[in-house]
């Protein structure tokens, strides 16, 4: 945050240098808050990036953090070997498919959702809704699974018994075991669990707006759809923008509602595996499981890489399309 | 003023957080290494005055997220206790992934139990060798030759002795001494009702499940213990082997390539395309899954293990249910053979952080004498147990409650080291159902200790090709297993070998040969 300028008149009349340290003396409380989030970057995401070290070395467990230094180079060894790989294209594939569609689908959900919780009257109704619909968000996904099997599965699953006994189908729906139904799968369980969470920031963003652009619009005679266009849209658009950026930022992690890597590893099963393996789990299996801990950098690497990409063009075209931008 | 006074107030609590913060991470540290506090502490020295002096405490990771048993405590670890001066602190793992993490950091407890971690454990950068440490404290502690030949590191040193394995002398000695295999059980009402048809061959099998699914349609025909269970009745059944490698022809090859496990893979398809067994049996991820079905009575057959159908009644009978399943004892097929090819189960490792390396080794000591074998997986004797004229262990407690062993501490800590043949006797009850099927089954095992010896060093290219060619199975199997017609399921299986052998599944195997040729006895 920038600290309000003081008028030239009460500035005290010394050196540049002093002046820097008597106006961050007026802000230590306010440095100090400063000071411990970057102290907290500085040891948990600064320091630890040293570790990328190993993606280019022959490192072994046994060698120890030391190890990260003092391994042979090896090159791009480890990124050869993931690329080759004979699933490598399929990997690549589901994780870029999944992080879209659920970038694509989940998005919109909450903000939709916002729209239409603030234009309810009951504002019991309202609350009651927006309780039941971030509830969900509190679940973690090993429960989720256990929900999703109880409901869909082919052997015990109600909602095929249900099904089954109205004479609906003739044959159970195998919702968890075809790859067909994976990816509409996740995203849709990803949006029942998530949409209500982020619907909270736009409402507030929402709550933010001034009434008296409302009331103009009332007396211009604008209808209901006409103020949501022409104000709640416009005026939560920068949310919506850094929003926007931010799930970007996290694509490859499933965007806005995240659980990619939780979806893939609880919900994939060796015969879905076509649609429902990703990048992250591979790396999981193949490298942290075994021990790999180079090999499953290498591949992390990667996966950075694209994902900072993809948050500094989606950063560049916001700020050239809309002008507000993160950075 | 108050401005000011707030303000530091406020920086008070931030320090205050920050201190706090700070302890808690602190101690989260100390939580994570499994008790590393060499201290004895003076409550256990009041409890054992005899050995005030001597009370050390090790700290034990055991890298086993499942382990029944999670902590020290009972008579029977107290015993132990007693006798060797030695008492444990637990850490069970989380998952896999911990061990790894806790070499890397070095950040290792006095003892590490594993089974999955054994080949990178025995390292002279991670633990001590037992040798050494025999030649140095206790040299009257004898491991018999086998054993050593089998335990012997790459490095001509011996890191640890595997538990859960017996000497062919050792179970010669001992012929009630059986252990667990894979097994298949039926519903006996149902079995009565349709008036007990014969089961003497795979394809008797077959009839009995389609019998079952045309007559009774509420039942799933076969259901199959998805927990490293699938397809182990069966490939034992047509004589291959499930895993790893396995000897023809005096040539190692991997398991893939045997005729024979083609031969079950188009037996387990057709039981698919029959209707027999459901697609949703090869994705289900927790055995509780599959138990459910089993216990709620929806499942006619239930693949699994020996001693799967008492292990089963008796949780039905305390159910309340009004059925019972009876084990398949014989084999279905002349081929049947079940390959024994491992030296062992877990093994534990005294690590290069261990604070008294003396008292380490002579536990294992203890725990690898018959005396200290049979008190930790048995109990004490005339207590516990007594000795059945006929050659094996009368237990005084329900001995296969998990709770009772959990309440006694005992059987599971004698895993550190002890034998295999002890296990079988604890086990071994005469006239039930599991002893049948067992005594049945050793008579189609076929033992090769050796070509477990044929470990790649975990971070070689041949262990790369071994992990890659794992994972792709756990992928592509379920294709063969599913296959609309017999033609696509060799199809699919011919493809798997093909991903395989580009993979680098014929270097590997020429490895494994050049290994073998060298730890083989001649």
């Amino acid at each position: 945050m920038k600290p309000e300028a003081q008028p030239a008149s009460e500035r005290p009349r010394v050196s540049h240098g002093s002046s820097v340290w008597t106006t961050f003396k007026k802000q230590k409380a306010f440095q100090f808050f400063v000071l411990a989030g970057m102290l907290f970057l500085l040891v948990f995401s600064y320091g630890p990036m040293v570790g990328i070290l190993m993606a280019f070395k022959d490192y072994r467990i046994v060698d120890g953090v030391g190890g990260i230094f003092t391994s042979e180079w090896i090159g791009m060894r480890h990124f050869k070997d993931f690329v080759t790989d004979y699933n490598f294209e399929t990997l690549v594939k589901n994780t870029l498919i999944l992080s879209f569609l659920k970038l694509f689908f989940s998005f919109p959900v909450p903000i939709l959702f916002a729209i239409m919780l603030n234009e309810m009257r009951s504002q019991v109704f309202k609350r009651i809704v927006q309780t039941v619909s971030y509830l969900p968000h509190f679940i973690s996904w090993v429960v989720v699974t256990g929900i999703l099997y109880a409901f869909f599965s082919t052997d015990v699953g109600i909602i095929n018994d249900m099904l089954m006994q109205l004479g609906i189908i003739d044959k159970p729906l195998d919702l968890l075991t075809d790859p067909n139904y994976f990816w509409g799968l996740a995203v849709a369980s990803s949006i029942w669990k998530e949409a209500g969470w982020w619907t909270i920031i736009f409402l507030a963003s929402i709550a933010g707006l001034d009434p008296s652009l409302y009331e103009a619009a009332e007396i211009d005679g604008a209808t209901r759809l006409q103020r949501i266009r022409h104000v709640t849209v416009p005026g939560i658009k920068g949310s919506i923008i850094v929003v926007l950026i931010l799930s970007l930022g996290n694509i490859l992690g499933g965007g806005l509602v995240g659980s990619n890597f939780e979806q893939s590893f609880l919900l994939g099963n060796p015969l879905n595996s076509d649609t429902s393996q990703i990048v992250q789990t591979y790396a999981f299996n193949v490298g942290l499981a075994q021990g790999r801990f180079a090999f499953a950098t290498a591949i992390d690497f990667i996966q950075s890489v694209i994902a900072l990409t993809l948050i500094l063009s989606s950063n560049y075209i916001a700020k050239k399309v809309s002008g507000s931008s993160l950075f | 003023m108050r401005r000011n006074k707030s303000v530091k107030g406020m920086l008070l609590l931030l320090a205050a957080l920050t201190v706090g913060v700070v302890g808690c991470s602190s101690g989260n540290t100390k939580g994570n290494e499994p008790a590393a506090s060499p201290s004895a502490t003076s409550t256990e020295s009041a409890a054992n005055p005899s050995s005030n002096e001597e009370l050390v405490e090790l700290s034990l990771f055991v890298d086993h997220s499942w382990y029944p048993t999670k902590d020290w405590s009972g008579p029977i670890p107290e015993e132990i206790t007693k006798r060797t001066g030695v008492k444990l602190n637990i850490t069970v793992a989380t998952d896999e992934k911990q061990l790894p993490l806790m070499i890397a950091s070095g950040d290792l407890p006095d003892l590490v139990f594993t089974s999955n971690q054994i080949v990178r454990m025995s390292d002279p950068k991670l633990s001590l060798p037992w040798d050494d440490l025999i030649s140095q404290y206790a040299p009257d502690f004898v491991v018999d030759e086998e054993r050593i030949k089998l335990n012997t590191a790459n490095d001509g040193k011996i890191y640890t002795v595997l538990g859960a394995y017996s000497t062919p002398e050792e179970w010669a000695q001992y012929p009630l001494a059986t252990d667990m295999g894979p097994g298949v059980m039926v519903r006996q009402d149902i079995m009565d009702k349709m008036g007990n048809p014969p089961l003497n061959t795979l394809e008797d099998f077959k009839n009995v499940l389609i019998r079952v699914k045309n007559e009774y349609k509420d039942q799933i025909p076969l259901v199959m213990n998805p927990a490293g269970w699938i397809r182990t009745y069966f490939s034992s059944q047509f004589g291959a082997a499930n895993d790893g490698l396995v000897e023809k022809d005096g040539q190692l090859i991997h398991f893939l390539r045997q005729a024979e496990l083609l031969e079950t893979y188009k037996y387990m398809n057709s039981l698919y395309r029959e209707g027999l067994i459901t697609a949703e049996n090869f994705a289900y991820k927790n055995e509780d899954q599959a138990k459910q079905l089993a216990l709620s009575g929806k499942a006619f057959a239930y693949e699994w293990t020996t001693n799967g159908a008492e292990t089963f009644n008796a949780q039905i009978k305390a159910n309340g249910g009004d059925y019972s399943y009876t084990q398949i004892v014989n084999q279905l097929n002349d081929q049947a053979a079940i390959y024994k090819n491992s030296a062992g189960w877990s093994g534990t490792f005294i690590t290069k952080n261990n604070k008294n390396p003396e008292k380490s080794i002579k536990l294992m000591q203890f725990l690898f004498s018959e005396e200290g074998d049979r008190l930790a997986k048995w109990g004490i004797e005339g207590e516990h147990w007594n000795w059945n004229e006929q050659g094996f262990p009368e237990m005084t407690y329900d001995k296969l409650n998990p709770e009772v062993q959990n309440k006694l501490g005992i059987y599971w800590w004698a895993n550190l080291v002890g034998k295999a043949v002890n296990e079988g006797l604890f086990y071994y009850t005469p006239g039930t159902q599991t002893a049948a099927a067992e005594v049945d089954q050793a008579k189609i095992k076929v033992y090769n200790p050796y070509i477990s010896k044929v470990k790649p060093d975990p971070d070689s290219r041949e262990q790369v090709i071994l992990t890659n060619i794992g994972d792709m199975l756990e992928n592509q199997e379920a294709k063969v297993y599913l296959a609309k017609t017999e033609e696509e399921a060799v199809q699919a299986y011919n493809e798997m070998l093909k991903k395989a052998e580009d993979m680098g599944l014929a270097d590997y195997e020429k490895w494994a040969n050049e290994k073998y040729n060298e730890v083989k006895p001649n």
